[in-house]
C-alpha cells in the first residue's frame, strides 16, 4: 500500500480530535440554543438562571475550545513526529523489502516462500529454472506440487516438504542426496534448506525453502572419491613402493607395500623418510630430495636403505612433486622399488662378462699381437691353425689363399691336431671344385655339417673326404680390405658334426685375427723396408751433403785462393811488364836514338809479345772474375754507332797493314741501347779483332741494326773461315781452331770464351756461322732496353 | 814554368820510364820511394801533381793520400794513382778514397802525358 500505517494513524487522531471538538461545539451550541428557546419562554429570573447558565455554558465551551486547543497542540506535535518516524522506518521497510527481493531474485540459490498454507507467494528466477515452473504459474498452486524432491534410487518422494519445514523450528537443511525433478522432467542434485516464516502475533506465516543445484560438485565429488579409491587400491597393492612425503622429507602416506618393507615405526605418519636411508646414501640422497623439492624436476636415484628387520636393500626410487593449487611444489611423491634381485643380477652378469671379456682378451692377445711381435708368416699361421684347431677340437686346420689369377687357392698352413704337425703346398684349382669355389667366393662361413653331401663341399667328396675320413667342414673366409683373399678351413673326421652358431662365429673371427696378422705384418714389413730405404737414404744424404759442404767449402776457398793468386800475379806481371812495354815503345819510336832496320823489327817483336801477353793476363783476370761472379755490369743508354766507330779506329792500324778494308754498316740514326758500354766494346774489339787476324784478304765489317727490340751486330769476314767440327768448340776456353792457326796466329784462346761469357751477362748471345775458306760471321745478339737487373 | 811532379814510385825500372816519358815532355820530376819520402818531399817544396803508385813498401798510397789530404796547404793538390791493380773495383776504389785520377799500368807511352797533362795548372798546359 501506498501510505504507510503511522501517516494512517496521524490522520486518524487528528480527525478524532476534530471530531470531539466539533462534536462538544455542536453539543454546546444545541444546549445554548435549547436554553435560549427555554430562556424565551420563561421568566426573567429563570431567564436570570438560564443566562447565567447558558454564560457558565459559554464559558465552559470557550475553556474547552480553549483547553482542547491547548491539548490538541502537543498531541499534534507527538503524533506528526511520531508519524515522522514511523514513515522513516517504513521507508526503510519498503527499501529493505524491495533490496530483499532482488536479492533473493538475483542470487544464486533457488528461493521459494509459500503462505501458511503452503501455497508458493514467490519463487525467484533459480527456482523458477530448476522448477521449470513460471512465478505466475506456481503462485497459489501448493509447495509440493511445485517443487517435486525425490530420495534414494527408487525416486521415493519425500514426506511433504512443506509439513516437514512447518514442523522445524529451526531453519534446517532437510536431506543429502535429494533430488529434485522440474515440470518438464529434468532431475537436479540439491542441497536444500527451509525455515519457517512467523507472523508479529507468532502465528505462521508461511515458510521459506532454498536449494541449490550441486548437481556437478556431485559429480566431481564421487569422480574424487572414486579416484582416491582407486588410488588407495592401487598403491595398497602394487609392488611398488609409494610414499608422499612432505618439503620435509617426513612421511604423510605410504603404501601397504612400502610399510611392508621400510620403516622401522608401526605409525610413520610425519616420521623422517631418510631414517631409513643407508648412512652412506643419505647426503646424497637428501640432496636429491631437496632438488625435486625445489625445482620440481622428477629425479631417479639408487641408494641401499634398511628393511624393517633391518637388512640392507637395495632401492630404486623416482620422486616427483606433487602441486598445490598454485603450482608450488607442495608435496612429494616418491615411488620406489626393490632391486635388490636386480642389482644381484647384474652384478652377476657383469662377472660374466668380464670372465668372458678377459678369455677374449688372452685369446686375442695370443694370436692377435702375434706379428706385432715380430713373429713370421708362417708361426702366424701356425698359431691361428693351432689355437682354431684346439678350441673348435677340429683334426685338420689349414689356410688356403687365392694364388694371383683366382684360379686356384694354395695351402700356406695345414695344422693336424693329432700329431701336432704343419704342412703346407697343396693347391686346389677353381676349375676342379667349380660349386665349393663359387660358394666360397659369396664370401659367408661355410658351415657344411654333413660335408659328403652338403652340395658346396661335396665336390671334396671322393679325392678328399673319404680317404681322410673327413665328415664335416667349416670354411671361414679371409678378407682382407674387403677383398676375399683365401678361406681358413676346419675340418672334423669321425661322426658327422653340426657347426654350432658360436663355433661358426668363432671361426669367423679367427678369419679377421688372422687377417689382422696379415695385415700388420704386411705393414711392419712396409714400414721396416722404408725405415731401412729412408735410413739408407738419410745416411748417404747426409754424407753426400757433408761431402758437398766440405767441397763447397774447399772449392769456395780456392776460388778465393785462385782470384787472390790471379789479383797478385796480374799486379806483379804488369810490374815489370810495365816497364819492358815502355822501354821497348821508347826505343821503337827511336826517341833515345836511331834503330837500324832489324834492332827495329826485334824491339817491334818484343813489344808485341810483351801486349801479347798483357791482354793474355787481362783475359785471365776477366774470365776468372766472371767465373766467381765478381764482375759488375753497368747500365748506361749509349749509341752503338760511337762503339762501333771506336773499335774500327782501334783496328785500322792493322786493317790497313794488311790492305784490308774495315767498315761498318750501320743503319741511319742513333743507335741507342743499354747496356755496359765498356763489355760491348770488349766483345766488339775482340771480334773484329779475331776477324782482322784471320783475314789476309779482302773486307772485315761490322754491321748493326735495331729489331723487335734486339740489337744485332753482326762482324764479317772474308778470312779463311772455321770448319764445321771447329765451329762446336769455337766458344770454349784455349781453343783455337787448329794448331796451325795458333801458330800463325797469336792469340790468347780465351777471347771467344770471354766474349760469350760477357754476352751472357748482358743477357745477349753470340754465335758464330762460317764457310771454311770463304769467311765467317759472329753475330752478338743483345736487347735493347734489358729487364733490370734484380 | 815547366810543371813540377812528385812521382811516389817504389820500381826502379818504373820510376825511370815514367821520368823519361814525363821530362821528354819537359816536366821537372822530383821522384820519393814511398808515402813517407813522397810526405818529406812535399814539406820541402810544391808540385803541381803528385803521381803515386799504390803498392809500396813503408807507406802506401792510400795511407799516404790521406796525410796529405789533412794538409790545408795542398788540400786541392792532384794526387793521381799509376798502379798494376788492374780491376775496376780498384779503379772505383782508388777514387773513392780521393785520387783526382787513376792510371792502370802499363801505361801506355804514347797517352802518357795527355792523361796527366789535364790535371796541371792552366799555365802548363799549353807545353
Amino acid at each position: 500500500s501506498l501510505i504507510s500505517p503511522s501517516r494512517r494513524l496521524t490522520w486518524l487522531l487528528m480527525a478524532a480530535v476534530l471530531a470531539v471538538a466539533l462534536a462538544a461545539a455542536i453539543s454546546t451550541y444545541s444546549v445554548r440554543q435549547h436554553l435560549a428557546r427555554v430562556l424565551a419562554a420563561s421568566d426573567q429570573s429563570a431567564a436570570e438562571q438560564v443566562r447565567g447558565v447558558a454564560g457558565s455554558i459559554d464559558a465552559v465551551l470557550r475553556r474547552a475550545i480553549v483547553i482542547s486547543g491547548l491539548l490538541l497542540l502537543p498531541l499534534l506535535t507527538l503524533v506528526i513526529w511520531s508519524a515522522r518516524r514511523q514513515e522513516l522506518a517504513w521507508d526503510q521497510a519498503q527499501r529493505n523489502e524491495k533490496s530483499l527481493v532482488t536479492t533473493l531474485r538475483s542470487i544464486g540459490d533457488a528461493v521459494v516462500s509459500t503462505d501458511a498454507e503452503g501455497r508458493v507467494m514467490f519463487m525467484n528466477a533459480v527456482a523458477q529454472r530448476l522448477t521449470g515452473w513460471s512465478e505466475e504459474q506456481a503462485q497459489g498452486r501448493h509447495l509440493r506440487d511445485v517443487v517435486r524432491i525425490v530420495q534414494g534410487g527408487d525416486n521415493k518422494p519425500m514426506s511433504d516438504l512443506f509439513e516437514r519445514v512447518v514442523a522445524t523450528s529451526e531453519p534446517v537443511g532437510l536431506a543429502t542426496g535429494s533430488r529434485l525433478i522440474s515440470k518438464d522432467g529434468m532431475e537436479y542434485c540439491i542441497d536444500d534448506s527451509g525455515a519457517r516464516m512467523r507472523e508479529a502475533d507468532g502465528t505462521l506465516g508461511g515458510i521459506v525453502f532454498v536449494f541449490r543445484d550441486v548437481t556437478q560438485r556431485d559429480v566431481q565429488e564421487r569422480a574424487l572419491r572414486a579416484s582416491q579409491e582407486m588410488f588407495r587400491l592401487i598403491s595398497d597393492n602394487i609392488a611398488d613402493l609409494i610414499a608422499v612425503l612432505d618439503p620435509q622429507g617426513r612421511r604423510l602416506y605410504t603404501s601397504r607395500s612400502y610399510q611392508s618393507l621400510l620403516g622401522a615405526q608401526e605409525n610413520l605418519y610425519l616420521t623422517d623418510a631418510m631414517a631409513d636411508v643407508h648412512p652412506d646414501d643419505r647426503e646424497r640422497i637428501r640432496e636429491i630430495f631437496d632438488r625435486i623439492s625445489s625445482t620440481g624436476i622428477e629425479q631417479r636415484a639408487e641408494y641401499r636403505a634398511f628393511r624393517r628387520d633391518g637388512t640392507v636393500v637395495a632401492i630404486e626410487s623416482v620422486g616427483s612433486v606433487i602441486r598445490d593449487e598454485a603450482g608450488n611444489p607442495a608435496r612429494v611423491l616418491i615411488v620406489s622399488r626393490d632391486i635388490t634381485q636386480r642389482k644381484a643380477a647384474e652384478e652377476m652378469i657383469r662377472g660374466t662378462m668380464l670372465r668372458l671379456e678377459q678369455q677374449n682378451i688372452a685369446l686375442a692377445s695370443q694370436t692377435r699381437n702375434l706379428a706385432g711381435r715380430g713373429a713370421s708368416l708362417d708361426e702366424i699361421h701356425h698359431a691361428v691353425t693351432e689355437l682354431s684347431g684346439r678350441t673348435l677340437r677340429t683334426s685338420r686346420v689349414s689356410v688356403w689363399f687365392y694364388n694371383e689369377e683366382r684360379t686356384a687357392i694354395r695351402c700356406a698352413d695345414l695344422f693336424l691336431e693329432s700329431t701336432g704337425a704343419h704342412e703346407e703346398g697343396a693347391e686346389l684349382r677353381s676349375e676342379s671344385y667349380p660349386t665349393y669355389f663359387a660358394a666360397l667366393a659369396e664370401g659367408r662361413v661355410i658351415p657344411a655339417h654333413d660335408a659328403r653331401t652338403d652340395p658346396r663341399t661335396r665336390e671334396f667328396a671322393d679325392d678328399y673326404l673319404d680317404p681322410l675320413g673327413i665328415t664335416a667342414m667349416l670354411d671361414a673366409p679371409i678378407h682382407s680390405e674387403g677383398r676375399l683373399i683365401g678361406v681358413l678351413c676346419h675340418e672334423h673326421a669321425g661322426s658327422p658334426r653340426e657347426w654350432t652358431i658360436d663355433e661358426q662365429s668363432f671361426a669367423a673371427s679367427m678369419a679377421d685375427i688372422l687377417v689382422l696378422n696379415l695385415e700388420i705384418w704386411h705393414r711392419r714389413q712396409a714400414e721396416a723396408a722404408l725405415r731401412e730405404a729412408r735410413d739408407g737414404l738419410e745416411i748417404k744424404v747426409a754424407e753426400r751433403t757433408s761431402d758437398l759442404e766440405a767441397a763447397n767449402e774447399r772449392l769456395t776457398e780456392l776460388d778465393r785462393l785462385k782470384s787472390e793468386f790471379l789479383a797478385t800475379m796480374s799486379h806483379e806481371l804488369r810490374t815489370p811488364l810495365n816497364s819492358i812495354i815502355g822501354f821497348t815503345g821508347i826505343l821503337r819510336q827511336e826517341l833515345p836514338g836511331p834503330l837500324n832496320p832489324e834492332q827495329h823489327k826485334q824491339m817491334e817483336m818484343v813489344n808485341r809479345s810483351a801486349k801479347h801477353l798483357l791482354g793474355l793476363i787481362n783475359d785471365l783476370l776477366d774470365v776468372s772474375r766472371i767465373e766467381s761472379g765478381r764482375i759488375e755490369i753497368a747500365r748506361a743508354k749509349f749509341d752503338v754507332r760511337e762503339v762501333v766507330n771506336e773499335v774500327l779506329a782501334s783496328l785500322s792500324p792493322q786493317a790497313n797493314a794488311k790492305s784490308l778494308v774495315l767498315e761498318a754498316q750501320l743503319p741511319a740514326g742513333p743507335l741507342e741501347i743499354i747496356s755496359d758500354r765498356q763489355r760491348l766494346f770488349q766483345i766488339l774489339l775482340n771480334l773484329a779483332t779475331n776477324a782482322v787476324k784471320f783475314t789476309d784478304v779482302g773486307r772485315v765489317s761490322i754491321s748493326a741494326q735495331l729489331t723487335d727490340g734486339k740489337l744485332v751486330l753482326a762482324v764479317r769476314d772474308t778470312g779463311i773461315g772455321i770448319k764445321p767440327e771447329g765451329l762446336r768448340h769455337l766458344f770454349e776456353a784455349f781453343r783455337q781452331v787448329d794448331a796451325s792457326a795458333r801458330r800463325q796466329h797469336e792469340g790468347t784462346g780465351l777471347g771467344l770464351y770471354l766474349s760469350r761469357k760477357l754476352a751472357t751477362l748482358l743477357s745477349g748471345t753470340i754465335s758464330a756461322e762460317s764457310s771454311f775458306g770463304s769467311g765467317s760471321v759472329f753475330n752478338l745478339e743483345l736487347p735493347q732496353f734489358p729487364e733490370p737487373i734484380a | 814554368m815547366n810543371p813540377s811532379i812528385l812521382l811516389v814510385e817504389d820500381n826502379e825500372q818504373n820510376r825511370y820510364l815514367a821520368t823519361f816519358l814525363l821530362e821528354n815532355e819537359g816536366c821537372r820530376v822530383v821522384h820519393a820511394g814511398n808515402g813517407r819520402e813522397a810526405l818529406r818531399a812535399l814539406d820541402s817544396e810544391k808540385f803541381d801533381v803528385v803521381l803515386m803508385d799504390i803498392q809500396m813498401p813503408e807507406m802506401d798510397g792510400f795511407e799516404c793520400l790521406d796525410h796529405i789530404r789533412t794538409r790545408s796547404a795542398i788540400t786541392d793538390l792532384p794526387v793521381l794513382a799509376v798502379t798494376s791493380f788492374a780491376s775496376e773495383a780498384d779503379r772505383k776504389k782508388a777514387i773513392e778514397a780521393g785520387f783526382a785520377g787513376y792510371l792502370e799500368k802499363p801505361i801506355d807511352i804514347d797517352l802518357f802525358f795527355d792523361q796527366i797533362k789535364s790535371y796541371l795548372p792552366e799555365r802548363n798546359r799549353a807545353s
